[in-house]
């Protein structure tokens, strides 16, 4: 026979189940995210290092054409075998175009978006470095680098 | 109520709360020690990038230094006077992202571990190791080395451009060897030439043993080599290599010498520098010992500095950069085709340099 006594089982128990959720959902780990997403941060330092590095043995010249293919060949150097890399060359006017096999691709069309639209890839690391382009005007190259999955 | 019954509800009310104590426990143990690692990560992670600013980023506080380090160690100095003179135990040139080569030299071959963790005085266990990733060709000329008279070597530098490929065509011969008195070490790495292509190779002393595959593809040419040290031998390949595979006649003389064509020349001739290396490593496996790789005439490829730490510890944390590694410049008769010149040479390699700590 359920009486008072049942009744109070029943409290007793639900009380108890949200002691213990309680309990165990205020013990989750922290995030942090320098530490978690420690491959991206390292590969955005190579990301600026590569960069870096071309322009300084005059693979990205300032004041001369940019030679798109030499520049991805080079990038796929410096890779690892586990990574893969895109490049943008966004103009003065900041208008910004992907860099496909040695070739410049529609204005506006980044790599960037491609990259948002297709994988919403989390672990992707970027870098950006301003030189002055064949006329003299600021322009930049970004590179993006991941993790092949 | 009936005494069985009151007594079985203990129980289980008991078991239940003896249930609740122990789950909460197990979970709070759990989560304690996943924190502690974390914190010791990071704090690892903060020391790792601090030891590499301090050491790596900053250049020597005196031109003496090397002088009065050696002084401290013949006793005629003391720690305490060091102190006052140093600041820091810097090897960069004072450019950034440049390290003087002779400082990472000296820091290697000729400063006590005792003595820098004394004058670090913050009783960290670290590794600092650079290896090299990529070079410019041209600041390694050399002549190759003569290889069989002591432990396993390596030597990868720039050869005289000849009897490999076409005169006519403007290259680049890379040298690579390996050797040893005796057998048991194995070369190994895998070369890429960006843009490149590459033309001929011609070997000495290469048997079944020794490999060398070739791959000319669209981002450029991909070179490996695995070489296995079989006794007292020397292995040698040349390997020749363009970015423009046009035949110009006498491009030697002009580019040595000069001319109307000279900017059209150097500027293939500079495309042709930089390559990157990928795994190098010449190691003796039933030993579990590495040897040196010297790029050039005497630059170590590889290197470190510091203790052995724990591989896959969660308290591990590496801070690695790509670096330009500057070397000391030296006077070199460079013979291209059927023209001899004088050059400077000062190596210049792209370096990873990495600070390794275990907490």
């Amino acid at each position: 026979m359920i009486g008072k006594r049942g009744y109070m089982y029943f409290i007793e128990i639900i009380f108890a189940v949200m002691i213990v959720a309680l309990l165990f959902s205020g013990m989750r780990p922290t995030s942090n995210s320098n530490l978690d997403n420690s491959i991206v941060l390292n590969n955005e330092y190579m990301a600026f290092d590569i960069l870096r590095t071309l322009d300084e043995f005059d693979i990205i010249n300032d004041y001369e054409p940019e030679d798109w293919g030499l520049i991805e060949d080079f990038v796929y150097g410096f890779t690892e075998s586990s990574q893969e890399f895109d490049l943008d060359y966004c103009s003065p006017s900041n208008v910004c175009y992907p860099i496909n096999n040695g070739a410049l691709g529609a204005a506006g069309a980044n790599n960037l978006e491609n990259l948002k639209a297709n994988f919403g890839k989390q672990d992707l690391a970027s870098a950006q470095m301003v030189y002055h382009s064949s006329g003299g005007n600021w322009s930049s190259i970004r590179l993006y680098i991941w993790e092949k999955v | 109520m009936k005494k069985g019954y009151v007594i079985g509800e203990y129980i289980i009310v008991a078991f239940f709360f003896l249930m609740l104590t122990v789950g909460v426990i197990s979970q709070f143990t759990e989560t304690t020690s996943f924190e502690a690692n974390k914190i010791s990560s990071d704090v690892a992670c903060k020391s790792a990038e601090r030891l590499f600013r301090d050491v790596i980023d900053k250049s020597p506080v005196e031109l003496t230094w090397k002088t009065d380090y050696n002084n401290f160690i013949a006793g005629t100095t003391s720690l305490t006077d060091l102190r006052k003179n140093w600041t820091h135990f810097g090897i960069s040139t004072g450019n950034k992202y440049e390290v003087d080569y002779s400082a990472l030299e000296f820091l290697i071959d000729n400063v006590s571990l005792i003595n820098f963790t004394q004058f670090l005085n913050n009783g960290e266990s670290f590794l600092i190791t650079h290896e090299v990733i990529g070079v410019d060709v041209g600041s390694i000329y050399s002549k190759g080395l003569n290889l069989t008279t002591t432990s396993a070597r390596a030597q990868i530098w720039m050869n005289a451009t000849s009897g490999v490929a076409s005169d006519n065509i403007i290259h680049n011969v890379l040298g690579i060897a390996v050797g040893s008195n005796y057998s048991g070490a194995r070369f190994e790495t895998e070369l890429f030439f960006p843009n490149a292509t590459i033309i001929g190779t011609r070997n000495i002393s290469l048997d079944s043993g020794d490999l060398v595959t070739i791959s000319n593809g669209t981002d450029g040419a991909t070179l490996t080599v695995d070489f296995a040290i079989g006794g007292s031998e020397e292995d040698i390949l040349y390997v020749a290599y363009t970015v423009n595979d046009t035949s110009v006649v006498g491009w030697d003389s002009t580019w040595t010498t000069g001319g109307t064509t000279f900017s059209d020349i150097d500027k293939i001739a500079t495309k042709n520098n930089l390559i990157m290396f990928r795994n190098l490593k010449l190691k003796n496996i039933s030993l579990n010992k590495e040897y040196s790789i010297y790029l050039g005439n005497n630059t170590l490829a590889k290197g470190s500095f510091g203790a052995e730490q724990r591989d896959g510890s969660d308290h591990l944390c590496e801070y690695n950069r790509m670096y330009k590694i500057i070397g000391g410049t030296r006077q070199s008769t460079q013979s291209i085709v059927n023209s001899v010149r004088i050059v400077n040479v000062t190596p210049t390699l792209v370096g990873e340099l990495s600070v390794l700590i275990g907490s």
